[in-house]
C-alpha cells in the first residue's frame, strides 16, 4: 500500500520522480498564469529539499513536521522575494528570479550544514507513495478551486492586463505575493518530498538544466491550465518510454517541441483543445446577435446631488512639462459634467490622475468623503473609493466571456455574484450576449461591456475617456442611454468627448482645458459660446 | 599589495570578456526587451567553431577570429528569424520570446553535445603564442595583454557607433519604439537582424577568446557564463554599452577578489548576489540609460 506506485514495475522511481516535478510544474503555473514573468521555483525546491532535510536529520523532527515545515520555509522565502523585487517587472523580475535561484544553488554548495557539493545524504525515506500523490492531488484540487473562484478571474485580468486590473479594485503587488508565497509552497512541498523519497539531496540537480525542463512542462501542456503541468509531464517525462532508443534525442526534441509549441500553439496542447471545444459549442450555440441597450427602469431624474468627487489643484508634469498646472474639478451626485479641450490639453491626463494611473505632484480634493492625498497614484484604492472608469482604448479580457469581464468589475464582498452579474446585463441589454467571449464582439458593444464592468463597482464617480471615438451615431446613442441611466441612479460622471454637439446637448456642466489649465467652466452654452473657448480652438490670431 | 595589483590584473582580464559577453547580450536585451538565453548557445557555438577550425584545419587563432565571428553573427540572426520575430507582436511577447529561446538554447546546446560526444575538449598548444610580460610587479601574458585590448576596443568602437552612426540611432530608435521606428521608415526587421548579428560576433569572438584562454570547449561553455554576463549587464546598466563594460570589469575584478582572498568557491557567490543586490537597490544599473522602469 505504502508504495502503490511500484505497481508501474521498474519505472517506479521514474513515476514519483515525475509527480513531483508536477508539483513544482504547478507552482510555475500559479506565477505564469496571473502574467507574473517570475521563475524562482527552483530555488524555492531547493530550499525545501535541504529544509526538510536538515530539520529532519540534523534536527530531529519528525518527517512528518518536516516536509509541511519545510514547505512553509519555502513559502515565506517566496513571500519575502516578492517583497524585495516588488519594484520590478518583465525580462527583470524573470532575471532577478534567476538569480535567485543561482544564488540559492551556489549557496548550499558552500555552506557546510547542507554538505557542500558532497550533498545531503542519510535522510529518512518515511515518504510513501501516498504523501505524494496526497500532495499532488490537493494542489490540484486547491488550484482548480482557486481558479474557478473570483481570485481565478483576478488572476487572469492581471495576466491579459495588469493595468485594467489595478482599476478594478485589484492591489496587483498584494496577489502578487501571495502568488509567490504559494508557489514557494508547492515548490518547497516537492523539494521536500523529492529529499525524503530519494534519501539524499544532488545539490547539482537544482540548476538552470531542471528549470527548462520544468518550463517546457507547463509551456506544453498550457500555462494557463491547471491540467496543462500534468499534460505536459505526459509528453516531457513519458514519451522516452514509450519510444524505443529515443532518450538519445530526448533534450533535443524537447527543445523543438518548445520552440514550435510557443510559435503555433501558444495555449500549449490544453489551449488547442479547449478552443476546438468552444468552436464546436459554439457551432450549435444560439445565434449572438448585438444587442439594443434597453434604459434602465424609468425613474425621474433625481437632480444633482451632493458633491461625489472633489479635487483641487491638481498638478501632473511630465519632465518639464505640466500636462495639468492646478486644476479644479467637481462633480455632485446625478451630474454629467463634460470635459472638452484640443488635443494635448490635458483631459485624458485628468482622467488618468483621477483613477490613478499617473501620480499628481500635487492634489488635495475627496472622493466620497476620503481624502485623495490619500489615493493618488493607487488605482485599486481608488476603485475602491468609488471611481470607476473606462479607457480610451478598450480593455477587455477578450477571450473571457462578457459575464466574466463584468463579473471582474464587482467587488469581493458582493453576495451572489453571479446573479447579480445576471441583472445588470439584463439592465445594461448585454444578457443575450453574456456567454460571448468579448474579443468578438463589435467595437460599439465592447464599450457597453466596458462600462458594464465600471458600473458593477456601484461607484459614485464614473470616469468616461472619450466613450464614442469611432462609433457609429446609432452606437453613440446606445452610450449615451446607458450613461444617462447610470446618472438617473445617482452617479457622478465625469466625460471626456470631442462630439462638441453631443455634449452641448448631455452634459450637466462643461470644464474646457487648454494647456493643463480650466479655461471656462460652466452651464454648456455659456462655456461653449465664450470668446476664450473659441479662440482656444480655432486660433484668436487668424481673424486678426 | 603586489598581490591585490595581480588580482585586480586578472579581474580585468576576466572581467573584459564578460563585458564582451554582457555588451552583445544588452545590445539585444535594451533594443528589442528580449531575453534572449540563446545568446549563450552562440557563444558556445563560437568556441565549437574556433575549436574545429584550429584543430582539424590547424588554422591559427587569428585567423580563425573573422570566420567565427561571421558564423556567430549569422547564427545569431537565424535564431532571430526562428526564433523571436513571429512572437514580437504577442500581447506577452516577452514570455514568448524568453520560452522559445529557451527551446533554441536546448536544440543548439544539445547539437553541441552530440557533435563533441558529451567531452570537454581542449584547444591545441601553440594556438596564440603565450609569452609572459612583466609590468612592474604585475605578471600578464600575450594573450591576455591581447584579450583586454582587442575586448575593450571592440566595446569602444560599438559605444561610439551607437552614439554617432546612423545604424546606432536606428537601433536606439527602434529601442524606443518599434512602432513609431516603423512610421519613420526605418526598416525595423532589417535594424534587428543587424542587432542580432553584432551580438553574436560579440559573443563568437569572447568564446573563442575564453576557450584559448581556460583551454576548454565544452556544450555547456556558454550556459556557464550565462549569469555572470547577466551580472555584468545588471551592474553596468541594461542597454548601456559602457555600461556593459564596467559592469564586466567590476563583475570580474570582484570574482577574482573573492577567488584570492576568500575562496574559489565564493566566487559565484559573490558575482550572483551583486546581481541580485543591484536588482533589487538599484535595477538601473550604474550606467542607467532608460528611466522608465516598468511599474506594476
Amino acid at each position: 500500500m505504502d508504495d502503490f506506485l511500484s505497481l508501474f514495475g521498474v519505472y517506479d522511481f521514474a513515476v514519483r520522480d515525475a509527480l513531483v516535478l508536477v508539483l513544482v510544474s504547478l507552482a510555475l503555473y500559479v506565477l505564469l498564469s496571473a502574467g507574473i514573468f517570475a521563475v524562482p521555483q527552483v530555488g524555492l525546491m531547493a530550499i525545501g529539499s535541504y529544509g526538510s532535510a536538515i530539520l529532519s536529520v540534523d534536527m530531529g523532527v519528525p518527517v512528518a513536521l518536516a516536509v509541511p515545515a519545510a514547505a512553509v520555509i519555502a513559502g515565506a522565502v517566496g513571500v519575502l522575494l516578492a517583497a524585495l523585487v516588488a519594484r520590478l517587472n518583465g525580462i527583470y523580475l524573470a532575471i532577478a528570479s534567476i538569480a535567485f535561484s543561482e544564488v540559492v544553488r551556489v549557496a548550499v554548495l558552500n555552506v557546510p550544514l547542507t554538505g557542500g557539493s558532497q550533498g545531503k545524504v542519510g535522510i529518512s525515506r518515511e515518504v510513501t507513495d501516498l504523501w505524494i500523490c496526497g500532495a499532488v492531488l490537493l494542489a490540484t484540487v486547491a488550484l482548480v478551486w482557486l481558479r474557478r473562484s473570483r481570485h481565478g478571474l483576478v488572476i487572469s485580468a492581471m495576466r491579459v492586463d495588469t493595468l485594467m486590473a489595478q482599476h478594478q479594485g485589484i492591489n496587483v503587488v498584494r496577489v502578487r505575493t501571495l502568488l509567490f508565497g504559494l508557489s514557494g509552497l508547492l515548490s518547497g512541498t516537492a523539494g521536500a518530498l523529492q529529499a525524503h523519497t530519494a534519501g539524499f539531496i544532488d545539490p547539482g540537480q537544482f540548476n538552470f538544466d531542471l528549470l527548462t525542463k520544468l518550463l517546457a512542462v507547463v509551456v506544453i501542456g498550457g500555462m494557463t491550465f491547471v491540467g496543462g503541468s500534468f499534460v505536459g509531464a505526459l509528453v516531457i517525462f513519458g514519451l522516452p518510454f514509450t519510444l524505443e532508443g529515443f532518450a538519445e534525442y530526448q533534450v533535443l526534441v524537447n527543445g523543438l517541441i518548445i520552440v514550435l509549441v510557443v510559435a503555433f500553439a501558444p495555449g500549449g496542447i490544453l489551449g488547442v483543445l479547449s478552443r476546438l471545444l468552444a468552436r464546436l459549442r459554439r457551432s450549435d450555440a444560439p445565434g449572438e446577435a448585438g444587442s439594443p441597450v434597453v434604459p434602465g427602469p424609468g425613474d425621474a431624474p433625481a437632480g444633482i446631488g451632493p458633491v461625489a468627487l472633489d479635487a483641487d489643484d491638481v498638478r501632473v508634469t511630465f519632465g518639464g512639462v505640466h500636462a495639468l498646472d492646478g486644476v479644479r474639478l467637481t462633480v455632485g451626485q446625478g451630474e454629467v459634467l463634460g470635459v472638452i479641450g484640443p488635443n494635448g490639453s490635458g483631459k485624458t491626463t485628468l482622467i488618468n490622475a483621477l483613477s490613478g494611473a499617473y501620480t499628481p505632484s500635487s492634489g488635495t480634493g475627496a472622493v466620497d468623503g476620503v481624502p485623495l492625498a490619500l489615493l493618488w497614484g493607487r488605482p485599486h484604492l481608488l476603485a475602491r473609493a468609488g471611481i470607476a472608469r473606462t479607457f480610451q482604448t478598450i480593455r477587455l479580457m477578450d477571450d473571457k466571456s462578457v459575464a466574466a469581464n463584468v463579473a471582474l468589475g464587482f467587488p469581493p464582498q458582493v453576495p451572489r455574484r453571479s446573479e447579480a452579474t445576471r441583472e445588470l446585463l439584463v439592465r445594461m441589454g448585454l444578457d443575450q450576449i453574456s456567454g460571448v467571449p468579448a474579443g468578438e464582439l463589435p467595437y460599439g458593444v465592447r464599450r457597453q461591456v466596458e462600462i458594464a464592468r465600471a458600473l458593477a463597482r456601484n461607484p459614485r464617480v464614473l470616469l468616461l475617456d472619450e466613450p464614442t471615438a469611432g462609433m457609429s451615431p446609432t452606437e453613440r446613442e446606445g452610450v449615451f442611454t446607458a450613461v444617462d441611466a447610470a446618472r438617473r441612479h445617482g452617479l457622478a460622471v465625469v466625460l471626456v468627448e470631442h462630439d462638441v454637439a453631443m455634449m452641448r446637448r448631455f452634459c450637466d456642466r462643461l470644464m474646457v482645458l487648454d494647456f493643463g489649465r480650466v479655461l471656462a467652466e460652466g452651464s454648456p452654452d455659456d462655456v461653449l459660446d465664450s470668446k476664450e473657448v473659441i479662440d482656444a480652438y480655432i486660433g484668436s490670431g487668424a481673424l486678426a | 599589495m603586489d598581490f591585490w595589483l595581480q588580482q585586480t590584473v586578472n579581474g580585468i582580464v576576466l572581467g573584459s570578456v564578460y563585458a564582451l559577453y554582457a555588451s552583445g547580450f544588452g545590445l539585444v536585451m535594451a533594443s528589442l526587451r528580449i531575453f534572449h538565453v540563446a545568446h549563450a548557445a552562440v557563444f558556445t557555438w563560437g568556441a565549437v567553431v574556433a575549436w574545429d577550425l584550429t584543430t582539424r584545419l590547424g588554422w591559427p587563432l587569428v585567423a580563425t577570429l573573422p570566420v567565427v565571428m561571421l558564423a556567430a553573427g549569422l547564427l545569431n540572426v537565424a535564431a532571430y528569424f526562428l526564433l523571436i520575430r513571429h512572437l514580437l507582436k504577442r500581447q506577452d511577447a516577452e514570455l514568448a520570446a524568453f520560452i522559445s529561446s529557451m527551446g533554441g538554447l536546448i536544440i543548439l546546446v544539445e547539437v553541441a553535445h552530440h557533435l563533441l560526444d558529451g567531452a570537454v575538449e581542449r584547444m591545441p598548444a601553440g594556438v596564440f603564442p603565450v609569452s609572459p610580460l612583466e609590468l612592474g610587479p604585475v605578471r600578464i601574458t600575450t594573450l591576455h595583454a591581447t584579450m583586454v585590448v582587442v575586448s575593450i576596443g571592440l566595446i569602444a568602437l560599438l559605444a561610439w557607433g551607437m552614439a554617432h552612426t546612423q545604424a546606432g540611432r536606428e537601433v536606439r530608435t527602434v529601442a524606443a519604439d518599434r512602432e513609431t521606428a516603423s512610421l519613420l521608415g526605418i526598416n525595423v526587421d532589417r535594424v534587428s537582424a543587424g542587432v542580432f548579428f553584432a551580438s553574436g560576433a560579440l559573443a563568437g569572438l569572447a568564446a573563442a577568446m575564453v576557450a584559448t584562454a581556460f583551454n576548454v570547449v565544452s556544450a555547456d561553455l556558454g550556459s556557464g557564463y550565462l549569469v555572470i554576463a547577466l551580472a555584468a549587464m545588471v551592474v553596468g546598466g541594461f542597454g548601456s554599452v559602457a555600461g556593459a563594460l564596467a559592469g564586466g570589469l567590476l563583475i570580474g575584478v570582484a570574482s577574482t577578489y573573492a577567488t584570492g582572498y576568500l575562496d574559489s568557491s565564493y566566487r559565484d557567490l559573490v558575482v550572483f548576489a551583486l546581481l541580485l543586490g543591484f536588482l533589487v537597490v538599484r535595477p538601473t544599473g550604474l550606467f542607467h540609460t532608460r528611466s522608465e522602469l516598468a511599474r506594476v
